[in-house]
């Protein structure tokens, strides 16, 4: 049972007719597939199914709802076991999908309650549905029970909905959502499904101007864990309504910020015409965090948890906006060259001010507020466009991309004459050292994104204070064969970078900045975009670690499944994520992990997935859970038993 | 001033983009110092009035008056209405402006707007420009709470908003105002809505449903608590009616406020088992056996197709050419299926299961189409073609379907169709169709049994007709200009439309060649323009001209069009 749970980049989704489902990029899926599924990691999707459905029905292998990759075994019972009595089988649980091990026709109903995560108290009116087998389900009365006949025997999936309630956890990319593994059974007791309620956020908005406050955009940020750093990413956003109101739902627990999008005194914010003739002054409202101030270091924190509404309510004063434009020299010229801009305040976030740009000219043009700003150009060769996301590498193609950055500063005028040279290599040199020796050279597929040969390592920056490029860091690029990389251009600031590596056999060592250790010290951004050097080593003398759920035939106890989530902490510098994963007693026992940095770790198990901000000491102190440590030597491997959870 | 091609778009930024509306700016400082353009010598005009509320008369205060440029529809100058709601932009060069008034709560406008058309600003001698009325409307609100039958708010339904539209000129149509979702109070709100008689249609699925497949049941049939979660909502319309020839308009005028509630039944959901047969006969489909191509439901709600969301589908036994579409409301749907598509009406309704035979569906035929342009040059990138039903013949039934960058339309359902063209900025008009079998007529085509090889012929309109509109003697603006095709039954895509400006100067743009008659209606706002007994009587007051692929950008009409009472 290879594979297991790892980062994120080794994962890729795909369709299944009713859910979306995780799979292993690089473990075949004729194999393997039917493991990885697991029931309680499978995400449930919206609206997007019925089109999934339609996509796979006119395919011709709409199932309904057995694991998809070998759906022929799944017409026939497995009659060696239909004796048995209950459905109970003698031997331990076989990893894969065995649901469909039971006698024909044996059925059960399956009782049990539904409570309030938060405060439980049972809740009514529940869907308690079977997501194992064809649709079977009921509500809960008034009393938060519920009963579901026609259940058959052997391992089964529940899943349990409520509008306004069943937070997700994002554990790495992984979304865990509210689905119960119950082992049926004629004869057992009832279970106990939590159900989290969701919380939501409302507000007024109110203009200086006295104006009514309609249309004008609001925009909720969450704090999230990235690579075991705190930082924030946007949510959802919202216009206000006529009176001004604004409400956002079905929000987890967690801590948000909320800011303002920016609008003219009459009507959406726009740029001007670039063509000198607009008018180079207009009245507006500047992007506000609730708080009331302009940048986000001031901004107020709501904190949201338990099923509240929380309220904010936001007044907005009108403000000058000036005309700005900005030429960007040593433009290349030509059909194929493609421009863009992009706005951030000094903190890194992300501004709406509308930008536009000349089609002939290259000039940006905008109309911005008083204070400090960061524009980033970049030309680009048409067909190269690529978007700059996290976990995904990009070709090298130093000469196709020219970038320029300019930091402005408004002040009480129009600024009509600024300009952003354009170059190119101008980023941060990263130098890649393999230790102990470089990795034998692998063969075919070199350099193609996803089948982890591409480069050796992926950097991703996110601010000190939290803000990234929405949530994504800056990327490396790399040139193909050689070790040599380089960190694109950032907007001037400190940033703590995060690392992975990508091939087979490779792990994540020491990375520094002028000697010291990046999971310590940020990184900083200078104004041109760049900074001091980063060195990075790859090992080759990576270890394995094997987890393994004790319990012997616990697991053929009739009732809810115990799952175990467990996460796997370096005790050591480290800027690379964290291994997490889940362990099942009628699933997957164990956990191979691979390619893991040698030295010392902590792991950490749970019965309710934890999101942990691991490179920050008070909250890995604040940590509870049992844990225990384990030293994995250079190209060593080590096994650890851990305790499933009692019911 | 403006075309039509601008009026879809200025239509749907108007009612629908709340957050992309036109830009709103204000001059705060220097507003009369020279502009460029304002060159030396050059004669300087005022743009004066006041704007006020259309429905209190009271003045609007601190609205964002602008001046915006006729082509580029860049905004050149802005000022700011005093708390007298006057205004007045100094120093404007002689041109012709578009006048646009921006103000939070009002609906951004040009100035006497009607059907996306208005009337421009003619700024030059002898033209009084200084008395501008400039009535501002106020948004209307639409919102409402959709409830279920637990009296618990229902999430995430669709809400959708018609409005009654005279603007293609052959009656009223519903055209799409806006949709949108609850939010987790069952609570959504409209804004921003032009006065008018508008229908609201809701559709949603009951969050708890459950539809087990009744061809895969076991033996003892449905269990009783899934049995009872087997529901779905029908499409419900205001007032609470679920068929759409009830629904209740809601009439709203400039500035209302309308509260509209919505409660929702879960009804027993139909199961259709659709039975799909041998189809020994039909195409070349090479299938893997038991392989039953899927059919899709099809629903409309006021005329616009609703496709998928909601219903599953099982295939039955191998072999059995059966598939059941469970989940579904009671009401009327066609399904379709097979290659090329078949089609059957059905009327789902009652509860359990429900036999729909496609041996009995109305076949339809592929249309294949050739293009070419009149002039011999190369046909632009990316045009896109249109089937529509002819609105003349009262309409082939279904909705409109386009094609972009292909030739073949695959599944057409036998009726009368017009066919247009578009591409990007172009103004492509379709002039000519031929096909083998004669079935034509102008651009309209009528579909019969047998598939369909076309010929279209397409001219762009490079020709803009300009001229006034006059009155006893005197340039008339707000008039509706039409520009009428000869046999205009057959020709509905080459008819042109304009207001007056403020001069009586009108500009008709993209005009193909061809002969035409242009003809000034006072009022004519409300006519069904574009229906041939509705336009002749106007034809012998009009103004004859013809366009040829020589008349070059513009066309000057020599003698001024005579107004028409309506």
């Amino acid at each position: 049972m290879a594979g297991g749970y790892f980062a994120a980049k080794d994962f890729v989704w795909h369709w299944n007719p009713s859910e979306w489902t995780v799979h292993p990029k690089n473990i075949p899926m004729t194999t393997h597939a039917g493991r990885v599924e697991k029931r309680s990691l499978i995400l449930r999707c919206a609206c997007e199914c019925a089109l999934a459905w339609l996509v796979m029905a006119g395919w011709g292998w709409a199932q309904t709802g057995h694991g998809h990759e070998s759906p022929e075994e799944t017409q026939e019972p497995v009659s060696s076991v239909s004796l048995l009595s209950e459905g109970r089988e003698q031997e331990p649980a076989p990893p894969a999908d065995q649901n469909v091990q039971t006698a024909p026709g044996t059925t059960a109903t399956l009782h049990g309650v539904v409570v309030n995560a938060a405060t439980g108290e049972p809740v009514p009116r529940v869907l308690v549905r079977l997501t194992s087998g064809r649709a079977l389900g009921a509500l809960t009365d008034g009393d938060g029970r519920f009963a579901i006949s026609g259940v058959p025997t052997g391992v089964q999936t529940f899943d349990v909905q409520k509008p306004g309630f069943g937070g997700t956890v994002a554990m790495t990319d992984f979304l865990v959502p509210t689905s119960h593994t119950v082992r049926v059974a004629a004869e057992m007791a009832d279970v106990r499904f939590p159900l989290a309620p969701l919380n939501a956020l409302d507000g007024q908005v109110t203009l200086s101007t006295g104006d009514p406050a309609v249309s004008v955009g609001v925009t909720l940020l969450r704090q999230t864990v990235q690579a075991g750093r705190a930082s924030w990413s946007e949510v959802d956003r919202r216009q206000s309504t006529p009176d001004g109101r604004f409400r956002f739902s079905g929000l987890d627990d967690g801590v948000y910020l909320l800011m303002s999008r920016p609008v003219f005194d009459n009507g959406p914010a726009d740029a001007p015409s670039c063509s000198g003739q607009s008018p180079t002054e207009v009245s507006g409202y500047p992007v506000t965090f609730y708080g009331g101030t302009a940048d986000i270091g001031g901004a107020a924190r709501l904190v949201l948890r338990g099923g509240q509404t929380g309220h904010a309510n936001m007044t907005l004063t009108t403000a000058q906006f000036h005309e700005v434009q900005v030429t960007p020299t040593r433009a290349p010229v030509g059909g194929p060259w493609q421009f863009s801009g992009a706005l951030e305040d000094p903190d890194g976030v992300q501004l709406e001010y509308p930008l536009r740009q000349d089609e002939k000219t290259h000039v940006f043009c905008a109309y911005l507020p008083d204070g400090n700003y960061v524009l980033t150009a970049t030309a680009t060769m048409n067909g190269v466009a690529e978007r700059f996301v996290r976990s995904m590498v990009r070709e090298a193609n130093r000469n196709r991309t020219l970038t320029g950055m300019l930091n402005l500063s408004m002040e009480g005028h129009a600024e009509l004459r600024l300009r952003v040279p354009l170059g190119s290599g101008t980023g941060t040199p990263v130098h890649i050292h393999y230790e102990p020796a470089a990795p034998a050279p692998t063969s075919g597929n070199a350099g193609v994104e996803g089948q982890g040969e591409g480069d050796p390592v992926t950097l991703a920056a996110v601010r000190v204070n939290g803000l990234g490029a929405k949530g994504d860091g800056g990327i490396v690029m790399s040139t193909e064969g050689s070790e040599d990389a380089e960190l694109g251009m950032l907007s001037p600031g400190r940033y703590w970078i995060g690392a992975a590596t990508s091939r087979r056999g490779t792990c994540l060592g020491a990375a520094t900045t002028g000697g010291q250790s990046l999971a310590h010290t940020p990184w900083v951004a200078g104004p041109s975009g760049a900074g001091e050097g980063i060195e990075v080593v790859v090992r080759t003398d990576c270890a394995k670690l094997t987890l393994q759920l004790t319990g012997g035939l616990a697991g053929e106890m009739p009732g809810e499944d115990r799952t175990l989530f467990y996460s796997v902490i370096p005790a050591f510098d480290f800027v690379g994520d964290l291994r997490e994963g889940v362990l099942q007693a009628t699933g997957d026992r164990t956990a191979r992990l691979e390619d893991l940095t040698p030295g010392t770790y902590r792991i950490y198990t749970f019965t309710t997935p934890h999101v942990i901000e691991f490179q920050n000491p008070e909250a890995l102190e604040r940590l509870g859970g049992p844990s225990q440590e384990v030293t994995l030597e250079p190209n060593g491997s080590a096994n650890v038993v851990l305790e499933a959870p009692t019911q | 001033m403006m075309n039509a091609r601008r009026f879809v778009g200025r239509a749907l930024v108007l009612s629908v983009c709340l957050a992309m509306g036109l830009p709103a700016i204000r001059l705060q400082a220097q507003q009369g110092a020279p502009r460029p353009g304002a060159g030396q010598g050059q004669k300087l005009y005022r743009i004066a009035g006041t704007v006020t509320n259309a429905m209190t008369g009271e003045p609007v205060v601190h609205a964002t008056v602008s001046l915006v440029d006729e082509e580029a529809r860049d905004t050149l100058w802005s000022v700011e209405s005093g708390n007298d709601g006057q205004f007045s932009l100094e120093r404007v060069p002689a041109a012709k402006y578009g006048l646009r008034v921006t103000k939070r709560g009002y609906l951004t406008s040009f100035f006497d707007e009607h059907d996306g058309f208005s009337s421009a600003i003619v700024a030059g001698e002898g033209l009084d420009t200084e008395h501008i009325p400039f009535r501002l409307r106020p948004g209307a609100t639409v919102h409402g709470v959709v409830t279920d039958d637990a009296g618990e708010p229902v999430q995430q339904a669709q809400v959708l908003l018609m409005r009654k539209s005279k603007a293609t000129g052959l009656g009223e149509k519903l055209v799409r105002s806006i949709s949108g979702t609850t939010d987790d109070m069952g609570g959504f709100e409209f804004w921003d809505l032009m006065p008018g008689t508008y229908f609201l249609a809701v559709k949603a699925t009951p969050w708890y449903a459950l539809h087990p497949s009744l061809s895969g049941r076991t033996a003892d049939g449905t269990e009783q608590e899934t049995a009872a979660l087997d529901v779905a909502y029908p499409v419900t319309y205001f007032d609470g009616t679920t068929e759409e020839a009830g629904a209740t308009p809601i009439t709203l005028t400039s500035g209302d406020r309308a509260e509209v509630n919505l409660a929702l039944h879960a009804v027993t959901a139909v199961h259709l088992m659709v039975h799909t047969g041998e189809t020994p006969n039909r195409g070349n489909r090479d299938r893997p056996d038991g392989f039953v191509e899927t059919p899709m439901l099809r629903q409309t709600i006021f005329g616009e197709e609703q496709m998928g969301g909601g219903p599953d589908e099982t295939p039955g036994p191998p072999g059995s050419g059966l598939v059941e579409i469970s989940g579904v409301a009671p009401g009327h749907y066609s399904v379709m299926e097979g290659t090329p598509p078949r089609i059957v009406d059905v009327d789902a309704s009652g509860s359990g299961e429900q036999e729909v035979d496609m041996a009995g569906a109305q076949a339809t035929v592929s249309v294949d189409l050739k293009a070419h342009m009149a002039d011999g040059s190369a046909v632009p990138e990316a045009v896109q073609f249109a089937l529509t039903p002819d609105e003349l013949t009262g309409g082939a039934g279904d909705g409109r379907i386009t094609l972009q960058g292909g030739t073949h339309f695959h599944s057409v359902t036998p009726g009368v169709w017009d066919i247009s063209a578009f591409s990007n900025n172009l103004g492509l008009s379709v002039v000519g169709v031929e096909s083998a079998h004669g079935n034509v007529q102008g651009s309209r085509i009528a579909v019969k049994t047998v598939p369909l090889q076309l010929t279209v012929e397409l001219a762009q309109g490079a020709t803009r007709v300009l001229g006034f509109a006059r009155k006893n003697g005197k340039g008339m603006p707000e008039m509706m200009i039409v520009l009428v095709p000869q046999n205009p039954a057959a020709n509905l895509t080459l008819f042109r439309r304009d207001q007056s400006d403020s001069d009586g100067s009108f500009a008709l743009r993209d005009v193909v060649p061809g002969r035409y008659t242009v003809v000034a209606i006072e009022d004519g706002w409300e006519l069904d323009w574009a229906r041939p007994e509705v336009i002749a009587r106007y034809l012998k007051g009009g103004t004859s001209v013809t366009v040829s692929s020589q008349s070059g950008k513009t066309v000057v009409l020599p003698t001024p069009v005579e107004v028409q009472p309506r």
